[in-house]
């Protein structure tokens, strides 16, 4: 089977290794050179806007099997656009895939309630979730480089930022704030427990979304990162289905919170009622103590 | 300016009941899917800013519910055509946005812009609107948390994974929007009484001749996990104490 895969050179690694199991040939675009073990590797240059990813890749796709995306929110546009085009099956957000007379995947359903299995011909468009893979670096076989010119009735006005190294997939302790937060000053108080624990901040999206406490890229659930880390320690959140899909894989889960009807003293392996404002400085001084003790 | 919403009628995913690791889907009651609700919020102030109409489309993939029709129709909504038959049942965005453009094409609406929610509460593909956008040629800008109109054209704040991208199109267009864009309202009691009365037109799905690529729903699963749900309440001491013994255990502390 031939992938052509499509990404941000952020996520490409872990594309890769999403296909490496399901494809005999892979050939990646993307907009930077970077070293993944793929048989032809296309750099297109050209600060383009997605209307020009759909008509460029439009044509690319012609002689594929099957083309990957990463599953963030411009690769759904594109890739469910370009689908559109040619009259191909879809899937968004798959979890998995695998190859049996046709293709079968499963995704996430229901808010993070459910999985679905599903089963679609090829050729097919898929956005993959790369949240369980780990990245696969390597050099490709070949490389080719070319800038395209393209006009689209959509013009982007403001440049966004780009992503930083932030990969909260990876992290063994993470602390998550919600809404129980008062003002962002008190983020201060949770980077010193964090950097005592040498723990990962991440958010529920009304934190990231909107208050913008917090980068977009650090909020925790179905539209955000899926993390499995060994401690997911979560202050102040409601535990609604969005955001604890998110946090599924984490070994252990600790909430606190003051209600002691939240929904995450469901989800939780250790639902602690208390005040978050009075729990995370005796927390912090329970490490410290802990610490000299051990030092002693 | 008129605009129309497209609106999906889901079961309320925080409902439903789980039993041996099936979910009771149908026993749940059925909701607007949550980010339609700012699609309609935003259509319902461009309205009153413009002048114009708002026509809802629903196609009913799943379930159905009249008095959720009705909370659709009492967000300042003109009229709603509801697209129904054993043709456009299941999850398929190909299949759903065709439904959608054929609809718009046939019935003649007036559009000057097309609101979607981002994604859907219970399948949150973030398809449907892309593929309207391309069944019928305009442009598309998807995941906007903040819309302006103005002479003619739509600027967009995108809200995506690394920050804001701000893009402009002219109109036509179709738009989806993020639960950020605004604060839907809740019609009142009012409101819904009138809105029974307003405009329900009903398109058979057989009458739109749709063809699409398949999607086979093989299994669906629920996707839970067990916790040990000990609760520590009114007791700050022992709290910490279990804490920094998890803590430990996990070789968290060093
Ligand atoms: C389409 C869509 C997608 C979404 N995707 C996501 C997603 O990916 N991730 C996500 O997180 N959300 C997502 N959401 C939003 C989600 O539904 C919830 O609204 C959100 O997770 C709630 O965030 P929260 O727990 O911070 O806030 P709230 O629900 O307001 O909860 C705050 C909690 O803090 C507690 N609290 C208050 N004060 C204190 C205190 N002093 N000490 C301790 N506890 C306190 C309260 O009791 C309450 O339980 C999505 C929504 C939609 C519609
Ligand atoms: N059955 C439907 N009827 C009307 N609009 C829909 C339907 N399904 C999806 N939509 C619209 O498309 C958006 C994205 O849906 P999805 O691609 O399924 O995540 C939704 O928020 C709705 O605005």
């Amino acid at each position: 089977m031939r992938a052509l895969l499509f990404s941000d050179p952020s996520n490409l690694p872990k594309l890769v290794s999403a296909s490496k199991d399901i494809a005999e040939e892979i050939h990646a675009i993307t907009w930077e050179k970077i070293a993944v073990p793929v048989d032809r590797l296309e750099v297109i240059k050209g600060a383009l806007v997605n209307d020009c990813w759909v008509s460029q890749l439009h044509e690319e796709i012609k002689t594929f099997d099957l083309m990957l995306m990463p599953a963030t929110r411009d690769s759904k546009e594109i890739a469910s656009r370009l689908a559109a085009k040619r009259g191909l099956p879809y899937i968004s957000g798959a979890l998995s895939l695998k190859a049996s007379d046709g293709l079968l995947t499963t995704r996430v359903v229901f808010g993070g309630r459910g999985i679905e299995e599903l089963k679609i011909s090829m050729p097919a468009v898929i956005t993959v979730n790369l949240d369980v893979y780990e990245p696969s670096f390597g050099e490709p076989k070949s490389v080719e480089e070319r800038k395209i010119e393209c006009s689209s009735k959509i013009s982007s006005i403001k440049e966004r930022e780009r992503k930083t190294d932030v990969d909260l997939t990876k992290a063994q302790v993470i602390i998550s704030v919600g809404r129980g937060l008062k003002k962002k000053e008190d983020l201060s108080m949770i980077k010193e427990l964090a950097s005592l624990l040498g723990a990962e901040i991440s958010c529920t999206r009304p934190i990231s979304a909107d208050l913008k406490w917090l980068p977009e890229e650090r909020h925790v659930g179905m539209t955000g990162v899926k993390v499995k880390p060994k401690i997911y320690l979560a202050l102040g959140i409601s535990g609604q289905i969005q955001h604890a899909v998110g946090f599924r894989d984490a070994d252990t889960v600790i909430a606190v919170n003051t209600d002691p009807d939240a929904p995450i003293s469901e989800i939780s392996d250790y639902f602690i009622v208390e005040n978050l404002y009075e729990f995370v400085p005796k927390l912090i001084k329970a490490i410290r103590e802990k610490r000299k003790e051990k030092s002693n | 300016m008129d605009v129309i919403a497209c609106v999906k009628l889901v079961y309320d995913e925080a409902q439903i009941p789980v039993e041996d690791g099936n979910l009771l889907i149908e026993q749940a009651p059925v909701k607007i899917s949550d980010a339609d609700l700012n699609a309609l919020e935003e259509a319902a102030q461009i309205k009153e800013r413009e002048e114009g109409n708002v026509t809802a489309i629903v196609v009913l993939t799943g379930p159905f519910d009249e008095a959720v029709l009705n909370e659709v129709l009492a967000m300042n909504v003109d009229r709603i055509i509801i697209v129904e038959g054993k043709e456009v049942r299941g999850h398929n965005p190909y299949r759903t946005a065709q439904a959608i453009s054929k609809v718009i094409q046939r019935e003649n609406i007036n559009y000057d812009i097309i609101l979607c929610g981002e994604g859907t509460s219970d399948q949150y593909s973030c398809a449907l609107p892309a593929i309207v956008g391309e069944m019928l040629s305009i442009p598309v800008i998807t995941f906007a948390g903040r819309l302006e109109i103005n002479k003619g054209r739509i600027r967009a704040e995108r809200y995506l994974e690394s920050g804001f991208e701000v893009v402009e199109a002219p109109l036509p267009a179709v738009a989806s929007v993020t639960p950020e864009i605004n604060e839907p309202r809740i019609p009142t009691v009012l409101q819904i009484m009138k809105a029974k009365k307003k405009e329900k037109t009903k398109v058979k799905a057989s009458d739109l001749d749709l063809n699409y690529p398949d999607i086979e729903l093989i299994d669906m699963k629920a996707y839970m996990r067990e916790r040990l749900r000990q609760r520590i309440e009114g007791d700050m001491n022992k709290a910490i104490g279990k804490i920094m013994r998890v803590f430990e255990e996990k070789g968290v502390i060093r």
